[in-house]
């Protein structure tokens, strides 16, 4: 054997090597079974430097029932403000999804998040005077086909069980602005 | 009996080792992995484009997501971000500018070699910097970009390849360049294709987990939730409730039966519509339009090089011969020849040095004036309108067509443009090389 044609066999066994690797790993990835999870072990790092560790599992298992997050600002008169922030983003851009997800987030840890958020939205309404913030989840229910035809939403009250997620202080900072903001 | 046991072993060696060659190793061009390099990195391009405005918010450590709120979502020290190692903000805008930059550079095939790892790195960086944000796109977007690292894409529809083929004409104009094909871009395309099947299985598999899916009504709680609510389709539904059934099920037999059918020559092409119809459908009606284009973009994967060689053809039958006649002793014109013929990868435009060849359709005369383009018919085309023409008819060139169809201004300035140009030729010529000066020839 020429040291080409041993170079070549060895770039051959190697190239070899690597599509084996990385179809187990592929194929390993999204896979729960037991056998998967401890050849897991061997392909972990790899499959968490290049961003492969995942489940492929869209709309599933199951398709429907989110929550939709709202907040309620309270005002310096007691006056309360709902805001949807969701309704305010383009379906079509990445901004939506980004938004969405971080809504979620709140949804799910309002605890860790909610004072970031607090601090956030009470800025941003600021020309209300904010002083208090209410994070709500609006959890969606069953809504059928005849509740459609009757001239329902899914989102009317009788659909969804409101649950009230975190209420926080507006920060200070938010309240000065805007009294800056009057003088 | 040994020896023949011996030989049968060698046999299936050598079988199985033919095999294995032929399901990983065949020589095959990388144009269906540039097409799916230049829609991801398009895809890519747009989505952290769009993010400019909210790179602290999202990614920065002031705002929404603090870097130690950031590290408790990761799981080990193999999910890194560049992120995590910047202190000072003008590092969040420099990276930021790098990143998109790259990501243009990858979408054209500029450098194609490098940008991609950058590519790569900058959308995993982003990802793992904050979790909260990612969903299934983000990590078909890393996987794809990863195999395309692997790949040796740039090779074709890309400005690498224009660069490379330009370098040959400079020499010869009449020089070509064959397309790249090699073992290791069949074993990438291979790798993808795998990809996308493990992916459309697990998907398929996850689904008929559910009791949604599986007594049909999936569909119907996906358009009632409140993040893909469509009240035209809801309303349509609600009378024609066998829709979502249908619907349901359909989504479920393609994604399951995609990875088994997606390998034979005779199904390839309806499960590849079916797959791309879905993700369009995903797009138009669920908005996940970054999704639905990644996912679409993977698939381009199964395009067979055959398919793609018969467009090709198709095209160039379609608009015909055309036939450019320059001057082949003005040096700027042999440049921009090489210039303009390296865009053209179908071979469309042929060309004629009218100084050794002269042409039975344009004198010279009209030739010392301006470069003409020959139509089949006979119809020849001056200067600027013989760009004009090209830039449309040559899908290499279709990026110009901006710049030579807008409405009265192309015409306007880009006439006299070209007059001035060809009139000064010589000067041009003489001004890049720095040789002596001589009087415009035109």
């Amino acid at each position: 054997m020429t040291a080409k044609q041993l170079r070549k066999y060895i770039a051959y066994v190697a190239m070899s090597l690597f599509v084996a690797w990385h179809t187990l790993a592929m194929v390993l990835a999204p896979n729960s079974s037991s056998m998967a999870q401890s050849a897991r072990v061997v392909f972990q790092p790899y499959l968490s430097l290049f961003r492969m560790d995942t489940t492929w599992a869209f709309f599933a298992p199951s398709a429907g029932k989110h929550s939709q997050f709202r907040y309620v600002i309270t005002d310096s008169e007691g006056r309360e403000h709902t805001f949807v922030p969701g309704r305010e983003l383009n379906w079509y851009l990445p901004t939506d999804i980004w938004f969405k997800n971080w809504y979620y987030t709140i949804i799910e840890f309002p605890e860790s998040f909610g004072d970031i958020f607090a601090a956030w939205f009470c800025r941003e309404r600021a020309d209300l005077k904010p002083v208090t913030i209410t994070f709500l989840a609006i959890q969606e229910q069953d809504f059928w086909p005849e509740d459609h035809l009757r001239g329902k939403h899914p989102l009317d009250p009788e659909y969804v069980v409101v649950d009230t997620l975190k209420q926080a202080e507006c920060p200070r900072s938010s309240q000065t602005e805007t009294a800056t903001d009057d003088r | 009996m040994l020896a023949t046991l011996a030989r049968a072993g060698r046999e299936s060696f050598v079988a199985l080792g033919r095999a294995w060659s032929q399901i990983w190793f065949q020589p095959r061009p990388t144009t269906p992995l540039e097409i799916a390099r230049i829609g991801v990195g398009s895809a890519i391009l747009f989505h952290y484009g769009m993010a400019t405005p909210f790179l602290f918010v999202f990614w920065g450590d002031t705002d929404w997501m603090p870097r130690d709120v950031a590290l408790m979502y990761l799981d080990g020290p193999w999910m890194q971000s560049v992120f995590f190692y910047f202190s000072a903000p003008w590092q969040w805008i420099a990276f930021h500018i790098f990143f998109l930059l790259c990501c243009a550079a990858f979408v054209v095939g500029w450098r194609t070699s490098w940008v991609k790892w950058i590519v790569l790195v900058g959308h995993i960086s982003y990802d793992y910097r904050n979790l909260t944000l990612s969903y299934g796109a983000e990590s078909i977007a890393a996987c794809l970009l990863f195999i395309l690292c692997l790949a040796p894409v740039g090779r074709a529809m890309s400005l690498d390849r224009v660069r490379a083929v330009r370098a040959a004409k400079r020499a010869n104009l009449e020089a070509t360049l064959p397309p790249y094909t090699g073992p290791w871009a069949g074993a990438c395309t291979r790798l993808m294709q795998i990809q996308m099947a493990v992916l459309f299985l697990y998907s398929g598999i996850e689904k008929i987990r559910g009791d949604e899916w599986w007594s049909g009504d999936a569909l119907w709680w996906a358009f009632t939730t409140t993040e893909f609510y469509h009240d035209p389709l809801l309303a349509l539904f609600a009378q024609q409730y066998w829709l979502v059934t249908v619907g349901t099920y359909a989504s479920i037999v393609i994604e399951i039966a995609f990875p088994f059918l997606i390998w034979q020559r005779a199904t390839r092409p309806y499960l590849l519509a079916a797959a791309i119809f879905l993700h369009v459908s995903f797009a138009v009606l669920l908005g996940l339009v970054y999704f639905s284009f990644i996912m679409s973009m993977g698939q381009m994967s199964f395009l067979r090089p055959e398919w793609l060689h018969s467009l090709g053809a198709w095209w160039k039958r379609k608009i015909g011969d055309m036939e450019m006649i320059y001057d082949g002793r003005c040096g700027f014109c042999v440049r921009s020849m090489a210039w303009l013929l390296a865009f053209d990868g179908l071979g469309q435009i042929k060309i004629r040095d009218f100084r050794t060849n002269p042409s039975p359709v344009v004198s010279d005369a009209q030739l010392e004036k301006a470069l003409y383009l020959v139509l089949p018919d006979s119809r020849a085309l001056p200067g600027f309108e013989a760009y004009r023409y090209v830039v449309l008819r040559v899908p290499g060139l279709w990026w110009q067509i901006p710049f030579f169809y807008v409405p009265v201004l192309s015409r306007l300035f880009g006439r006299p443009v070209y007059n001035w140009v060809a009139t000064h030729r010589s000067w041009l010529f003489s001004f890049r090389w720095g040789a002596p000066r001589s009087a415009s020839s035109g």
